[in-house]
């Protein structure tokens, strides 16, 4: 073989690592824009639940792409709230979102 | 994701997404340097291969690393595996399966440049030589690997399923590797000058730059992995919250 | 005690398996069918036509030409062999699927490993049947004047079907969980098996065909015998985490 030759292969066997390191980059960076569009989406709905309507939050959130093949069951069990507590629920929502927008998230999140 | 939606993220949870791109690029930063140099030394300062090789040895230089990457990246997803069975909560999530895929695609590349190296060495594509075979099986079984977490819906049981797996599969590598070397002779002739004991400094010198590079890129890429489960975990838990509002 | 467990699980295992004969006919027959196929293939490619001359057509006993010499009917074996083997250890726990034992074996207040033993063994047992018809077929399609040689290869038999045995039952608890699981189980067992064909492969070659005593094959028996302990290890170690609820 050749010298001619055998630039050739080495440098095919080099190009080839370079293009399978691009490959692999390029599919994390998918999966971070993936990852960030749904962080965005969610706090868009996050944000405009500001007059909470039971169940409009549900389905905005629902709308937002889940995470994947892992997820094998994403349906939370819990019940619309009924209007008896929309009033309860208007106020925490809204000091919620007020304390997001604060940037203070020091509420723990079960508090309603 | 920016630092103002990871603070914006509710209590409990922090997102660790920032720090550990930091500390990741960091580690992308070094593989690029080191690898880059590995590539310079290869070609500038290397003297070409003396036997009868001849130039095409100068793929060795990535070949060989790229190898050994795969099997530390197979023998992370084992010590990954065991510690879950052992301590559920240590090791990070994610990590195995990146650590497995990672191994895959370091294989597939052995397997690449292996057989390009073949054609240009003893003009063949292909040799039941023992590391080709051996890279070969533990391509096949580490693909299995996705084959099984796949048809298991439960999520626990196919963690554990799929920990197990990788437990058994990383057994199979050296132990297929000292099977080969009982395949009957007269198949194929091989010789593999690659790890001659005796190699000049400067290639030793490359080898082992290039090998820290791997090493490097390997690590730079499961922590990327692994920030990136961890923030898709943090938002599922957060959509999990906002759903029970 | 944990004897008498035993005990008590082996005898419903075989009971169950010996009822109706289903799955060791199965495997008997498709064995000897393989072979029937394998040889009028052979003799078809090598002598240009199905049946050529004299009784069963050319070439195909070992020594002959093929490529890669005496090899090849030992891989042939061998492969059959896996394959047959397959087929039963798919059916490893078919009762308890089918008729919904699952939940009932998980309550016996046995150690789960114990689960593990019995299912092999009668795996074990299994195997052995379909051999003891297969070998003397093979013998008899394959060899002409060196099938007594195949008694010599009992050690290299004993020692591979334990392996096939643990890693099969290992494997098909593994997936029992599964979805696809006739898929599943072929493509996670047969790379596990490789190591196992390999030294099986060429030992029963070396036996067979150049007469080889069992000492030279000394050397397989122990990487056989290796693997086997390795793999029953691990299933001892595993198979709590695998049968849980």
């Amino acid at each position: 073989m050749n010298l001619e030759e055998a630039v050739w292969y080495v440098a095919a066997a080099y190009a080839v690592v370079l293009v399978a390191l691009l490959l692999l980059f390029a599919l994390l960076a998918r999966r971070l824009v993936r990852l960030t569009q749904r962080v965005n989406a969610l706090r868009e709905t996050d944000q405009s639940t500001a007059v909470p309507d039971g169940g409009g939050v549900r389905a905005a959130v629902e709308a937002v792409p889940d995470g994947g093949a892992n997820r094998a069951d994403t349906a939370a069990g819990g019940e619309i709230p009924d209007p008896g507590a929309g009033a309860a629920a208007a106020s925490a929502g809204h000091d919620v979102t007020a304390g997001d927008r604060e940037g203070h998230d020091d509420r723990p999140p079960g508090q309603v | 994701m920016t630092p103002a939606a990871a603070r914006s993220a509710p209590a409990g949870r922090p997102v660790s997404l920032p720090r550990a791109l930091v500390s990741a690029s960091f580690l992308y930063v070094w593989a690029a340097l080191l690898l880059g140099a590995g590539v310079l030394l290869a070609f500038l300062v290397t003297p070409v291969d003396a036997s009868g090789l001849g130039f095409t040895q100068k793929i060795f230089y990535f070949h060989a690393p790229i190898a050994e990457t795969a099997l530390v990246a197979f023998a992370v997803a084992f010590v990954a595996a065991v510690l879950r069975l052992i301590r559920p909560a240590a090791p990070p999530p994610g990590l195995e399966v990146a650590a497995v895929r990672l191994g895959l695609f370091f294989s597939g590349l052995v397997m690449i440049t292996g057989m390009i190296w073949g054609r240009a060495a003893w003009g063949v594509w292909w040799a039941w030589e023992p590391r080709l075979t051996t890279f070969l099986l533990a391509l096949l079984v580490y693909a299995a690997y996705f084959v099984v977490r796949g048809s298991i819906d439960d999520e626990q049981r196919r963690e554990t399923v799929g920990s197990v797996y990788a437990i058994i599969a990383f057994v199979t590598v050296p132990v297929t590797f000292f099977a080969t070397r009982y395949l009957p002779d007269g198949l194929h002739p091989v010789v593999i000058t690659a790890s001659e004991a005796s190699m000049e400094t400067s290639m030793a010198l490359t080898f082992v730059v290039c090998t820290l590079g791997m090493f490097a890129l390997l690590a730079a890429v499961l922590r990327s992995e692994i920030a990136l489960a961890a923030g898709a975990e943090a938002l599922d838990e957060v959509k999990d919250l906002l759903e029970e509002r | 005690m944990a004897g008498r467990q035993l005990l008590a699980l082996l005898r419903r295992d075989l009971l169950l398996e010996t009822r109706r004969l289903q799955t060791v006919l199965s495997m008997v027959i498709f064995a000897v069918v393989a072979m029937v196929v394998v040889r009028y293939g052979w003799s078809g490619a090598s002598t240009g036509s199905p049946g050529g001359s004299g009784s069963l057509g050319g070439p195909g006993a070992v020594g002959d030409a093929g490529p890669g010499g005496g090899t090849v009917p030992a891989a042939m074996l061998w492969v059959i062999f896996v394959f047959a083997a397959m087929l039963g250890l798919s059916r490893t726990f078919a009762h308890e699927r089918e008729d919904e034992c699952l939940d009932g074996l998980l309550l016996c207040p046995v150690d789960r490993v114990l689960v593990f033993c019995a299912k092999a063994i009668t795996n074990l047992a299994l195997l052995l049947v379909m051999q003891v018809v297969a070998i003397p077929v093979f013998g008899l399609f394959f060899l002409e004047g060196s099938a007594v040689r195949l008694l010599a290869c009992t050690p290299v038999v004993l020692l591979a079907d334990i392996g096939l045995a643990s890693v099969g039952t290992l494997v098909a608890t593994m997936v029992l969980h599964a979805r696809s699981r006739d898929l599943v189980l072929p493509v996670v067992l047969v790379p596990l098996l490789v190591p196992v064909v390999i030294a099986a492969t060429s030992a029963t070659a070396a036996i067979v065909d150049r007469g080889a005593p069992l000492a030279d094959v000394l050397g397989r028996l122990g990487f056989l015998a290796a693997y086997d302990v390795v793999f029953l290890v691990l299933a001892w170690g595993t198979y709590d985490l695998l049968m849980k609820d």
